[in-house]
């Protein structure tokens, strides 16, 4: 072999990522900035640089995700979506991954997953059963708080979750990557008011991975993580206290209506 | 409850769920947030979905609860830093 060969081996860039970026209602809006922040934004600053495919909006359809997962051999999907106990949704609740389908457990042959999603986590043991290296989920519903797109009260439910993939894409196993987001949620618990901790309660304890072997990950050996990690958006504390005000005056002014920041379907 | 909406990552398969999550979190002229004991309320007289049962179980943790969980969230970060 050459040696340039050898060099271009060694520099070979990492295997890309596929995220599902579904964005047309509330929670996923939210779920579709986390998930850049989190994930793209990350995996751009790697070393070397991960290559991603961004299925934002409209792309985030099931053809468009097997396709970009096949044509690009991706070695790890994730992204944010609707979901239950058995499927995995994209835009407008189309389905990217069915546990039932035969077609789906083959697709996810040979990759790794995370899915911020409620409850698809009870799917995990299936999707491993049938070649999947290695999926993080939830088995129960995923809650978070919103005031003010897109930081604010959301910021310790979404820096919490994402840990688990930055550690992946920093090179960490996934024994590790969930170890250290549970940290990440502790730390969140730790310093949250009553009604937070609450949520993040929750989330922390519906965190579930199934893999082959937890010690492996997608990019172990091959990356760095970002010499200076994109910060997340300040949080705003003004923000709740502003909803409450405003709720107050609500009330004062003998109104039944609250005011809410956003409202979710 | 605080007064800001909660969001959630659940597929309305089902008009139950739909139904649950109109009555949680956006129930009413308005944009009603319901309360704690309103969401218990509804527990009573509607079938609980997997929704509705989460929220119950996050709900029906007492403080006293939630302040050991935090406390314990508090010490594992002491322990991870010695």
């Amino acid at each position: 072999m050459s040696k340039s060969k050898r060099r271009s081996r060694k520099l070979a860039a990492p295997l890309p990522l596929v995220a599902n970026r579904c964005d047309y209602e509330q929670a996923t809006h939210w779920g579709a900035y986390w998930t850049k922040w989190g994930v793209l934004d990350f995996a751009a600053g790697c070393q070397p640089p991960i290559p991603y495919v961004d299925l934002y909006a409209a792309q985030a359809t099931q053809a468009g995700w097997r396709q970009a997962i096949i044509d690009n051999g991706a070695i790890f999907v994730c992204g944010v979506g609707h979901g239950n106990d058995y499927v995995f949704t994209g835009q407008n609740e189309e389905i990217l991954l069915d546990v039932g389908n035969p077609y789906d457990l083959t697709l996810m042959e040979g990759r790794y997953g995370s899915f911020l999603s409620c409850v698809f986590g009870q799917a995990a043991e299936a999707f491993v059963g049938a070649g999947m290296l290695g999926f993080f989920g939830y088995t129960d519903t995923y809650w978070f708080e919103a005031a003010v797109y897109p930081n604010s009260l959301a910021t310790p439910f979404f820096t919490s979750h994402f840990t688990y993939d930055r550690a992946l894409l920093s090179g960490k196993s996934q024994r590790e990557a969930f170890d250290l987001t549970t940290a990440a949620y502790n730390q969140a618990i730790a310093s949250a008011d009553q009604t937070t901790a609450r949520y993040l309660i929750s989330d922390r304890d519906a965190m579930h991975l199934a893999a082959l072997d937890e010690s492996t990950g997608p990019y172990m050996g091959s990356t760095q993580p970002p010499p200076i990690p994109p910060a997340p958006p300040s949080t705003c504390p003004i923000a709740g206290a502003a909803v409450r005000l405003l709720n107050g005056l609500s009330k004062a002014l003998g109104r039944h209506a609250r005011f809410k920041a956003v409202s979710v379907r | 409850m605080r007064d800001c909406a909660i969001a959630n990552f659940t597929r309305a398969l089902s008009l139950d769920v739909g139904d649950m999550r109109r009555k949680l979190l956006h129930a009413g002229p308005g944009g009603k947030v319901y309360t704690p004991e309103q969401v218990l309320a509804e527990m009573k007289t509607d079938p609980p979905t997997q929704e509705g049962l989460s929220l119950l179980k996050i709900w029906c943790m007492s403080d006293e609860q939630v302040q050991k969980e935090i406390q314990k969230a508090r010490s594992s970060i002491a322990a991870s830093r010695q």
